[in-house]
C-alpha cells in the first residue's frame, strides 16, 4: 500500500511525528517513543457538541439534530451486537475509554501488551455502530445520570452560565451532554445519520504514541479501516454577533464560597492562527493577572482573591474567549480591579522583564509538553483537530511572540464592552 | 534504574530513580505524622504557606517570577492522608539542565529554591510573616468551606468520617473550619518546627541523569534540622468493624444523591491485602467489574458506580451517584454483587482479567515522576520491598475461594447518603 507521509521534528528536543495520510481517507499520526513502557492510541472525529447542524456535498439542505448526540453515540458505540467492547479490552489487560467536548469525540486505549490487538479493538468497534430502540432506551438513563452529576458540579456552571452571557447564537452554549429532554428524542435512525456524516475517516484521526512504531500502527490499520468517500462535510453555525449577550449573570448553588468567571469574548481563529492567538493571549493575561503580576498581588493583599484565582483561553471552531476566574466574596471587585489594570498596561504598556520571563516558561512548557506517551497522545490530537497544524508548532509559534504581539492582543481581545461575569453564589445567601 | 534507599538522617530516607526517558527532573519531599484533630489545619495551612513564599522570595509575586524564570519550574504543596496518617508533600518539578537555553545548571536553581523554601521560610521572631500567613490562612478556611464543591468526594469524605469515628481517620485532611479559624502566625510557625522535628520523611527523586548534586544538597540541608525526633508511624491499623450499621443522610439542593457504603471485615485477624486487591478490583475496580456491568450497564442505575480499597483501614469502600426514587434499588443491587462475590458468582476471566489490569497499572508507574514516586511511596506505608513482579506475581496467586472467605466477612458498616433536595429538572437552583 503506498501512503503520502510527512515527519515533523521538534528541533528542540527531537521528538518526531509520522504523518500518514492513509488511502481509506485516514490521518495518522504516530509519535514512536521507545524508552516508554506503554502505548497511547486515540481514534478521533471532528464531531462534538456543537455540531448540531449540518449537511454534505450533495445535500442542498442543512440537518439539525437535538443536542447531546455525539456524547450519546460516544456511549453507544462501546456496544457492539455481540458483546460489550470493555470487556474486549479487559481481556487484554488495556485500558479503554472515551470522551466528548465542543469540537470532537475520541476513543482511546492504553496497554502494556497486546498493542496491535488493542487497536484491532479499537478500529473495529468504532466502525461497527449498533443502535436498537433497546439499546437507545437502556443508555438514556445512564446518561440522565451523567448529566444530573453536571448540573451538580459548580463548576461546570459558572462556565456555561459564561458562556451563554457571551454568546448569542454559537451552540458551544449547550452542555455537552444535552439535556434529559433532548436525549430523550434520540432514535436509532438519529444516531445513525449522525454516525455516518462524521465519522466518515476523511473527518478523523488516528493517534498513536509510546512504545509501537508507526510500521506497526500501519499492518494494522491496512487491514481494518474500511475506505471511505470524502463527502465534503459542512457544520454551519448561525451568524455570531462581537457583542455578548449579557455582562452579569448569576446564579446559586450548594457551594462553600461565591464562585466567579469572567470572559472577553473576542475574534476566533482557525489553524496555526488559532494556536498563535492561544499562546499571545495566555501570555499577555499572565503579565496582567498571573500570580507574578502586581495585581495578583493586590487582590491578593486586598483578600478579593484566593489560589483557586486562575487565567485561561478557550477556543474552537467559532468561539475564542479569555478566561479568569475563581472564589471571591466580591467577584465584581474582581472584575473592577481586572479591568482597571488592562486599561492602565493599555496606556502605560506591560512590563517587558515580565513578559521575558513568561516567555521563559511558556518555552519549558512547550518542550514537556510531550514528555510522556498520555501527554504526546493528546498534543497530537489537538494538532489535527486544529486544521491540522504540525504537534510541535507550538515552540515555533512562542519563539517568534514579541512584547508587541501582547499589547496588541490587549488592545484588540480585552475589551471592557466584550466582558461576562458569570457567578455561582452559595444557596442561602442573599442577593 | 533504583539505587537503593538511603538514610539521610534519623528516619528520612531518600530515593533515586535514574530513567532517561524524562526531560524534566521531579523532586518529592513527603512528611508522614499521625493524623491529630487539633493538627490537620495547621499543617495543611504549613504546607501550603512554605510553597508560597520564602526567604529568599518572601512574596508568592516574588516566588512565582523566579519558578517561571526557571523555565517553568513547579513547587506544589499536597494535603493528604493515608488512614490514620496525614500526609504532606512538597513537591518540585523542573527542566532538565540539557534544554537550558543558556547552559546554566535550572537543577541547583530549583534544588535551592525547594529547600529554602522547606527550611528557611518567610519568617521571623517564631512567626510566618503576617500578610503570607493571612494568604495562607484565608486559602484553607476556602478549601475547607469549599470541600462540599465536589459533592462526590465530599461524600465519600463524610462516609469515611462516619466509618472511622473516634479513629484518627475520622479527621479530614484539611481539619476543621474551627480549629482553622484559631491559628495564627506563631501556631504555624511552632507547627512547620514541630514537622520537620517529628515526620517520619521520605524523599525521592526522578532524573534522566546523574545528579549527585541532589544528594549532596539534601544531606547538608537536613543536616541542619535541631532536635530530630521522629514519630513512630503505624501505617496500618484495621479499623473495626461496627455491631450495627450506621445510616446517615444528609439532605442538600441538589439533583443527583450520592450514596458511600462502607464494608469492614467482622473476622478478628486482618485481611489479605493481595485478596482483597483482587476483590476490589473484581467487584468494582474495573469496566470489567460486577459493580460496572451490573448496577450501570444492565441496569442503567448509575453514570458512575465503583469500589476503592483503603489497604491501612481493611475497609472496602462503595460510592454511586442515583436518583433519589432510585436508592433503596442501588443499594440492594450493589449489596447484591457483593452477595455474588461471597457466592464466587464471578468469573476465573474476570480475575484473570484484574491481573492484567494490574500489570498494566504497574507499567504505567514508571511512565512518570509521580508514579515512581507513589510506589516509593506505598513500599514505605506497605513495609514491602516488593518489586512490581513480586506484587503481580502475588495477585495472580490468589484464589476464587480466598476472595470468597474475604467477601464473605465483609459487613456493612456505613452508609452515608448526600440527600437530593431538587427535584429531576433541578428546579429551585436558579435563583
Amino acid at each position: 500500500m503506498k501512503y503520502e507521509t510527512t515527519v515533523f521534528t521538534d528541533s528542540r528536543t527531537g521528538d518526531t511525528c509520522t504523518c500518514i495520510h492513509h488511502p481509506s481517507g485516514l490521518e495518522i499520526r504516530v509519535m514512536e517513543q521507545p524508552d516508554f513502557s506503554t502505548a497511547h492510541a486515540q481514534f478521533g472525529t471532528k464531531y462534538g457538541s456543537i455540531n448540531v447542524r449540518f449537511r454534505k456535498a450533495k445535500d442542498t439542505e442543512f440537518t439539525e439534530v437535538p443536542a447531546g448526540i455525539a456524547h450519546f453515540l460516544e456511549h453507544k458505540l462501546f456496544e457492539n451486537e455481540d458483546c460489550d467492547t470493555f470487556s474486549l479490552f479487559n481481556q487484554i489487560g488495556a485500558n479503554a475509554n472515551a470522551y466528548t467536548s465542543f469540537d470532537r469525540t475520541v476513543y482511546l486505549f492504553s496497554c502494556s501488551d497486546r498493542f496491535e490487538k488493542g487497536l484491532e479493538i479499537l478500529l473495529d468497534f468504532v466502525q461497527k455502530p449498533y443502535f436498537t430502540e433497546q439499546t437507545v432506551a437502556k443508555e438514556q438513563g445512564i446518561i440522565a445520570q451523567e448529566i444530573k452529576m453536571y448540573l451538580d458540579d459548580a463548576g461546570d456552571r459558572v462556565f456555561y452560565q459564561l458562556l451563554r452571557g457571551l454568546y448569542h447564537n454559537h451552540p458551544v452554549t449547550i452542555d455537552i451532554a444535552g439535556s434529559v429532554e433532548s436525549i430523550a428524542q434520540i432514535t436509532p435512525e438519529l444516531l445513525y445519520t449522525c454516525y455516518r456524516t462524521f465519522y466518515n475517516l476523511h473527518n478523523m484521526v488516528l493517534c498513536c504514541t509510546g512504545n509501537i512504531t508507526a510500521q506497526r500502527v500501519l499492518e494494522v490499520a491496512d487491514r481494518l479501516l474500511i475506505p471511505a468517500e470524502n463527502e465534503g462535510l459542512e457544520s454551519a453555525f448561525l451568524p455570531e454577533p462581537e457583542t455578548i449577550v449579557t455582562p452579569y449573570a448569576a446564579t446559586k448553588m450548594a457551594v462553600g464560597k461565591t464562585m466567579f468567571m469572567l470572559g472577553f469574548k473576542s475574534r476566533p481563529e482557525r489553524g496555526e492562527e488559532e494556536l498563535r492567538a492561544a499562546l499571545i493571549s495566555m501570555l499577555t493575561f499572565a503579565a496582567i493577572a498571573g500570580p507574578a503580576s502586581p495585581l495578583y498581588q493586590k487582590l491578593m493583599a486586598e483578600e478579593l482573591i484566593n489560589d483557586t484565582f486562575t487565567t485561561d483561553y478557550f477556543s474552537g471552531d467559532g468561539f475564542f474567549c479569555l478566561l479568569a476566574g475563581g472564589e471571591s466574596d466580591d467577584p465584581q471587585a474582581v472584575e473592577d480591579a481586572l479591568l482597571a489594570e488592562i486599561e492602565r498596561a493599555k496606556t502605560e504598556g506591560l512590563d517587558a522583564a515580565l513578559f521575558e520571563t513568561l516567555k521563559r516558561a511558556a518555552y519549558g512548557e512547550a518542550i514537556t509538553a510531550n514528555y510522556s506517551p498520555e501527554g504526546a497522545v493528546s498534543t497530537l490530537v489537538d494538532s489535527f483537530m486544529t486544521d491540522r497544524i504540525s504537534p510541535f508548532a507550538r515552540g515555533e509559534v512562542l519563539s517568534k511572540l514579541t512584547l508587541a504581539d501582547a499589547q496588541e492582543c490587549l488592545r484588540e481581545r480585552f475589551r471592557a464592552d466584550r466582558v461576562c461575569l458569570s457567578v455561582i453564589a452559595p444557596d442561602g445567601t442573599e442577593g | 534504574m533504583q539505587n537503593p534507599s538511603v538514610c539521610l538522617g534519623d528516619g528520612i530516607a531518600y530515593t533515586e530513580i535514574l530513567d532517561p526517558k524524562f526531560k524534566t527532573c521531579g523532586l518529592f519531599i513527603r512528611m508522614f505524622l499521625t493524623r491529630d484533630p487539633e493538627k490537620s489545619a495547621v499543617r495543611a495551612l504549613v504546607a501550603d504557606l512554605l510553597t508560597n513564599c520564602s526567604a529568599d522570595y518572601p512574596t508568592l509575586a516574588a516566588l512565582s517570577m523566579r519558578k517561571q524564570w526557571l523555565y517553568g519550574a513547579s513547587l506544589a504543596a499536597r494535603r493528604g492522608g493515608v488512614g490514620d496518617v496525614q500526609e504532606l508533600t512538597i513537591s518540585a518539578n523542573w527542566l532538565d539542565d540539557r534544554f537550558a537555553l543558556d547552559g546554566e545548571s535550572v537543577t541547583d536553581a530549583a534544588l535551592d529554591l525547594t529547600l529554602g523554601c522547606l527550611l528557611f521560610p518567610n519568617a521571623e521572631n517564631g512567626a510566618f510573616e503576617e500578610a503570607a500567613f493571612r494568604f495562607a490562612k484565608q486559602n484553607l478556611l476556602d478549601t475547607i468551606d469549599c470541600e462540599i464543591n465536589q459533592k462526590r468526594s465530599y461524600a465519600l469524605m463524610k462516609g469515611a468520617e462516619l466509618a472511622y469515628a473516634g479513629e484518627p481517620a475520622a479527621c479530614p485532611p484539611y481539619g476543621t473550619r474551627e480549629t482553622a479559624e484559631q491559628l495564627t502566625a506563631e501556631d504555624a510557625y511552632a507547627a512547620w518546627q514541630e514537622m520537620l522535628e517529628t515526620a517520619q520523611i521520605e524523599i525521592v527523586a526522578v532524573t534522566p541523569s546523574e545528579k549527585p548534586q541532589i544528594r549532596e544538597k539534601l544531606t547538608t540541608a537536613f543536616a541542619g534540622i535541631a532536635n530530630r525526633n521522629p514519630q513512630k508511624i503505624v501505617f496500618d491499623t484495621k479499623s473495626p468493624c461496627k455491631a450495627v450499621t450506621e445510616f446517615a443522610e444528609e439532605p442538600m439542593p441538589v439533583t443527583q444523591c450520592k450514596m458511600v457504603m462502607v464494608l469492614k471485615s467482622a473476622a478478628e485477624e486482618p485481611l489479605d491485602h493481595d485478596v482483597m486487591r483482587m476483590l476490589h478490583l473484581v467487584l468494582g475496580g474495573t469496566t470489567g467489574a460486577l459493580l460496572f456491568a451490573n448496577v450501570r450497564e444492565k441496569l442503567s442505575l448509575c453514570y458512575y458506580c465503583a469500589a476503592r480499597y483503603q489497604r491501612t483501614k481493611h475497609t472496602l469502600m462503595i460510592d454511586c451517584g442515583v436518583r433519589k426514587d432510585k436508592l433503596e434499588e442501588a443499594k440492594a443491587a450493589i449489596l447484591e454483587q457483593v452477595e455474588m462475590m461471597k457466592k464466587g458468582e464471578f468469573t476465573d476471566a474476570q480475575m484473570e482479567e484484574a491481573v492484567l489490569f494490574q500489570a498494566h497499572a504497574y507499567a504505567s508507574a514508571t511512565e512518570s515522576h509521580s508514579g515512581y514516586a507513589a510506589w516509593i511511596f506505598n513500599q514505605k506505608i506497605t513495609g514491602s520491598d516488593r518489586t512490581i513482579e513480586e506484587s503481580l506475581a502475588a495477585l495472580k496467586a490468589v484464589t476464587r475461594e480466598q476472595v470468597m472467605q474475604a467477601a464473605q466477612s465483609l459487613q456493612l458498616d456505613t452508609v452515608y447518603v448526600l440527600l437530593a433536595t431538587l427535584n429531576e429538572d433541578g428546579e429551585g437552583a436558579a435563583q
